[in-house]
């Protein structure tokens, strides 16, 4: 049934070069119509890289994340490391230009005419040592203040005596300052990431009263605060009030997904206050934090990707050149690959669907896959020419022989890539769909428009120049890759025993190094070392208290619970065992552990053996009423309002997603168990971790583990197809471990080198088994109807050897050379992946041209039909 | 001066024009009207202090959460000839666990002198003087950690702004100016707004409602008088509604009773009343049986 099917397909494609050649122009004005329709729709591409854009909206981790946005605002920190000239940064003059930056970050509305916007308008507070704030007790007084203010003291001997304070005060060294006071930080705490939906972001100054606002003002006039406009008598304390119960999801707002531009945007407008020749003269600015971090991905990676996939591509053209030595046998395929590429993002624009990071994927899949259908077709037409058919007799022998692998390629590929729609993810469905319909048209696009564009122009030379001495046994032309593979073609048929068992031991290596594989993001990792970026973060690693930071909401479920003292113990537990168990990682816990032992202190005349969480829940309350009289911005913070819901806020060293998920799980363990016993007062409470970090662990998870197991599943699918083509057991099972060792092979590697598998190299694995199947039916399909033909296998290796074994070289040297552009990447993980790609497609190139012929001799395969044609 | 003269708008926009001055004069004169404005030379009243943070749901404020309500009994006394050195004190009745906690503050009318403050913890039984921020800068700190700043409650210096009037209007039936108040440089650098909008009673000459710009010029906070009434005499509001649209938070201030003008001694404006409290519920109880 099968192979009935595939040999009239064959028949079909034999035929087809023909039927598209006389139809030329329909078939090139089509082409061009359609690429016009429908790369029209590439400007309606939406790109979302943030780690929102991974979750679902019900996501439990994403309700977590929203609820805790909605309580205490955004955990987004643009945290500027500063260093100064003469290496103090409590010197006059250290003091004095922090001031100044310090105000003018605060000011910058100032010199804006009121009602234009500003990124900077994202600020929420900017804090530095200079306004840190500070409670000190006088005799009989309390004084809450800024720790330096306004005025930079004077003389050397206040200013040392304001180190000495800093630097014995348990907030500030690591967060403001350096322990050896070489360095300080600027926190710049800002709004991303709680733009409710359909809400301007923040509230917006006022326009002037310009003579046509004069003239409107009236009753209804509200002056910048239009959202009150009808609420002007809701009143908080009549009986009838309406509340939104504790717990309830239902008031939680919506939030959008800042724009990967918007970091960029607010962090230019920054560096540029920064960078003034006043400031930069005796400062040095390393920015970290999540907005310098995506606007570092936008400005740099994002721009890298374009201009390595350029020269990604320039440098397919030279290897195509050098192994074609042909101008049409670079255009075509280029044009080719170039046209599928606007296809893709032409549909994806139409589609409306946002994309996330991996779109690369989806490009350099169709560059891959394109490269081997349009280099298959071109080698086997040339192969043909050689032999001396002419034009279309080669096109009719080269579209028999290879269109079917290609078509079966191309389908095997695509059901690789739909098998990502099972994972609930949405931005790996809308990957796996545009990358397999990508493939998909590589595909039509090489079958149907290469035989019209070889028809123009064609790649073989009538009268070739006798400057390559290599030849065939029939005084045939060789060319020099085609040389090589004559040298090694006997090995497989000579010692197929030898070469079987010489893979399945080097499998067994690479299968323990596999073993090894850790699954772990680092988002600071990824950059290379040496990048301001990478340096930036070393420092804040080194000197300050790190740049990562957790979030764990502490619900107690009853209102005021978070004034029982023994909550706070609990809490204070919880952070000194993070410590503990983490002296490396955490470097500062802040909650309102802290604020209560401030305050306490500072009640009792400063007094250290005081700096306590106060036993007596009426003196705690009293505390708790002072400090939030005092200073209600720096509660606001800690604690919700009505005391229920507390924060810790954890300040953390630069990790990989595999420790900090083991934190946050120990995390979770410690806190369940020590605050069991408070279970009877509040049955309701919960301990858990969430913010930014969270997020990331999550979606690192999810890619991760969801990929795995889709490409587990793909291979599946993948061999299944083989079997039924090949309608023969043998054959399938003999497919299967050529393909399965190129996979082995980046993750043995990866293992023995410790590279982990992380949201970049994982992408490898797709492309790995793409090409690595795609070789192998291309070699097989030869085979088959070699050995179908007369029965003898060592024939039929020898023959499918010659037929295929130029254009797999071929693609696989073009891919890996290709691909090797990435390690010019600021990017380690683009890095990796590209050498990771490199080596997949070799061991590829290698698996199919030694193994499988090999595993053929040795297992016998024959297939079971008698004669096409 | 560049306005474009239409000649609908004609007429106005020329008294605009012309004046200008005149008009400033004025708006300072209104203002100090306000500020000197027969508010009685004792108050004794009993509050309620409603917070919430807030959220839209259906276009309509609603409460996230479950307001957080403080009643207390205030006292005030005015001095000075010009009745404009004050004393006032405050006793936190609820909730429960701060209840005793008091407030002692006095106001100076001299320019430039800031206000004393005291808090006394009853269950520390401690009294302490409060100084927010480092002086010649803006006050931290809110009262009794509502949207009420302290700068919300200390008295105004009728000379520390710069004032224009807007417009005339009718607000809420009342016949209003419309008032803006910039601080000068002085008071700028002591205060935590930059601006701020009134709606002045032309009649009563009571704000009825202030927005107020933050430092930076954003909107931060707008203050809404409701239910005007006229006791012993004396025009007051019930209710204060402050909402602070940055924290998105609102604070429902209703005045539950209140009595002026009764006899109240000055030994009770001490810090003895916070501290005793027989000395205290003493003097408070005849007080507040005056009131309804």
């Amino acid at each position: 049934m099968v192979s009935e099917l595939l040999n009239r397909l064959n028949q079909w494609f034999e035929k087809l070069p023909d039927r598209v050649r006389q139809r030329r122009k329909m078939v090139w004005s089509l082409f061009v119509a359609l690429t016009l329709l429908i790369a029209s729709g590439g400007s309606f591409v939406r790109i979302d890289m943030t780690l929102d854009a991974f979750f679902q909206d019900d996501d439990p981790t994403k309700i977590e994340m929203n609820r805790f946005r909605s309580l205490f605002g955004s955990d987004e920190v643009a945290y500027v490391i500063y260093k100064t000239k003469d290496g103090d940064i409590f010197s006059e003059k250290s003091l004095q230009l922090v001031y100044e930056i310090q105000q003018e970050l605060q000011n910058y509305r100032l010199l804006l005419s009121t009602s234009e916007a500003s990124p900077l308008d994202h600020i929420t507070d900017v804090k530095t040592i200079l306004n840190a704030s500070y409670m000190e007790a006088g005799e009989n007084s309390l004084i809450s203040r800024n720790f330096i203010g306004d005025n930079i003291p004077k003389t050397t001997e206040e200013r040392e005596k304001i180190r000495k304070a800093a630097l014995a005060h348990p907030e500030y060294p690591l967060l403001y300052i350096s322990e050896n006071t070489e360095y300080g930080a600027i926190l710049i705490r800002t709004d991303f990431g709680t733009k409710i939906k359909g809400e301007a972001l923040s509230v917006t100054a006022d326009s002037d009263f310009e003579e046509k606002n004069l003239k409107t003002v009236d009753d209804s006039e509200i002056f910048g605060f239009e959202e009150l406009n009808e609420d002007a008598d809701f009143d908080v304390g009549s009986d009838s009030v309406d509340v939104i119960e504790l717990g309830q999801t239902e008031g939680l707002p919506e939030y959008e997904t800042p724009g990967m531009p918007d970091y960029a945007e607010f962090m230019r407008v920054l560096n540029a206050k920064l960078e003034q020749p006043q400031y930069r003269e005796h400062l040095k600015f390393y920015p970290v934090g999540n907005p310098p971090m995506m606007a570092f991905f936008n400005d740099v990676i994002v721009e890298e990707i374009g201009t390595v996939s350029a020269l990604s591509i320039l440098l397919i053209a030279i290897v195509l050149w050098i192994l074609f030595r042909s101008f049409s046998a670079v255009i075509w395929p280029l044009v080719i690959i170039v046209v599928s590429l606007l296809w893709v993002v032409g549909l994806i624009g139409w589609s409306g669907m946002t994309m996330t990071m991996m779109l690369n994927i989806i490009i350099f899949l169709v560059l891959a896959i394109g490269v081997a259908d349009t280099v298959h077709i071109l080698s086997g037409y040339l192969f043909f020419r050689n032999r001396g058919e002419n034009h279309e007799q080669a096109l009719r022998s080269v579209f028999r022989k290879t269109a079917l692998a290609c078509l079966l390629t191309s389908i095997t590929t695509m059901i690789g890539m739909f098998s990502l729609l099972l994972v609930p993810i949405e931005p790996i469905q809308s990957f796996g769909l545009f990358a397999g319909f990508g493939v998909f048209i590589a595909f039509l696009l090489s079958v149907f428009v290469l035989p019209v564009m070889l028809d123009l122009w064609s790649p073989f030379a009538t009268n070739p120049k006798k400057n390559n001495q290599r030849l065939d046994d029939d005084g045939q032309r060789l060319h020099f890759v085609q040389y090589i593979l004559r040298k090694v073609e006997p090995l497989s048929y000579r010692y197929p025993l030898i070469v079987t068992l010489s893979f399945v031991s080097v499998a067994v290596i690479l299968g323990y190094g596999m073993s090894k594989v850790k699954i772990d993001t680092n988002m600071v990792n990824i950059i290379k070392d040496g990048l301001p970026m990478r340096s930036a973060y070393n420092i804040v690693d080194n000197f300050m208290g790190g740049a990562g930071s957790a979030q764990i909401l502490v619900n107690t479920g009853k209102i005021d619970g978070l004034k029982d003292p023994r909550v706070l113990q609990a809490m204070e537990d919880l952070q000194i065992f993070m410590k503990k168990e983490y002296p490396h990682l955490v470097t500062k816990s802040t909650s309102l552990v802290s604020i209560s032992k401030d305050s306490f202190k500072a009640l009792n005349e400063g007094q250290d053996s005081m700096y306590v969480i106060p036993e007596d829940p009426g003196i705690l309350a009293n505390t708790l009423f002072m400090f939030n009289n005092a200073n209600p911005k720096e509660r606001r913070r800690m604690v919700t309002d009505d005391y229920a819901l507390g924060r810790i806020s954890v300040n953390l060293r630069n990790s990989g997603s595999e420790e900090y998920n083991e934190m946050i799980n120990k995390i979770h363990v410690f806190a369940d168990q020590r605050f069991a016993e408070l279970k009877n007062d509040y049955p309701q409470i919960q301990v858990r971790v969430t913010g930014t970090l969270a997020m990331l662990s999550q979606m690192t998870d999810y890619i991760s583990w969801s990929q795995v197991r889709s490409f587990g599943l793909a291979l599946i699918v993948i061999s299944l197809l083989l079997l039924l083509v090949f309608s023969s057991y043998r054959a399938g099972m003999v497919a299967l471990l050529p393909n399965i060792f190129p996979v082995l092979t980046i993750f043995g590697i990866m293992g023995y080198l410790d590279i982990s598998l992380d949201t970049d190299t994982l992408l490898v694995a797709p492309i790995t088994i793409g090409i690595a199947v795609d070789d192998t039916i291309h070699f097989l399909t030869h085979y088959r109807t070699e050995v179908s033909k007369h029965g003898n296998i060592k024939e039929g290796i020898i023959k499918a050897f010659r037929e295929t074994g130029q254009a797999i070289a071929f693609t696989s040297i073009i891919l890996s050379i290709g691909f090797l552009i990435f390690l010019m990447s600021s990017h380690q993980g683009l890095s990796n992946f590209g050498i990771m790609s490199a080596i997949a497609f070799f061991s590829a190139l290698f698996a199919d041209l030694f193994l499988l012929p090999s595993m053929c001799m040795l297992f016998k395969v024959r297939f079971k039909q008698k004669g096409a044609v | 001066m560049k306005h474009k003269i239409k000649i609908l708008s004609c007429i106005t926009s020329f008294m605009v024009l012309w004046t200008v001055p005149v008009y400033a004069q004025n708006a300072r004169d209104i203002m100090q009207k306000v500020l000197y404005r027969n508010d009685g030379t004792t108050e004794v009243s009993r509050q309620k202090l409603s917070t919430c943070r807030y959220v839209k749901k259906n276009k309509k404020l609603v409460c996230a959460e479950s307001p957080r309500v403080k009643i207390f009994d205030s006292v005030r006394k005015d001095y000075g000839s010009n009745q404009k050195d004050t004393k006032s004190i405050t006793i936190i009745r609820k909730p429960v666990s701060e209840k005793g906690i008091g407030f002692l503050q006095f106001d100076y009318e001299e320019q430039g002198r800031d206000s004393d403050q005291w808090m006394y913890l009853a269950a520390m039984r401690k009294t302490k003087r409060i100084v927010s921020g480092n002086s010649d800068e803006p006050k931290s700190g809110s009262f009794f950690g509502s949207e009420i700043s302290y700068e919300d409650l200390e008295a105004r210096h009728v000379e520390d702004y710069q004032y224009r009037i807007l417009k005339s209007v009718t607000y809420r039936k009342r016949p209003c100016w419309i008032i803006e108040s910039l601080p000068t440089p002085q008071r700028a650098r002591k205060s935590n707004y930059s601006k701020s909008i009134q709606w002045v009673d032309k009649e009563r000459d009571m704000i009825l409602k202030t927005l107020v710009y933050d430092r930076q010029g954003k909107p931060v906070k707008q203050i809404v008088l409701a239910q005007v009434e006229n006791v012993n005499d004396i025009w007051v509001a019930r209710k204060i509604h402050v909402t602070n649209v940055q924290t998105k938070r609102r604070t429902s201030m209703s005045l539950e009773s209140v009595m002026f003008n009764l006899e109240v001694p000055d030994s009770f404006l001490s810090q003895r009343a916070l501290t005793s409290d027989t000395f205290r519920e003493k003097h408070l109880s005849r007080l507040t049986k005056a009131l309804q």
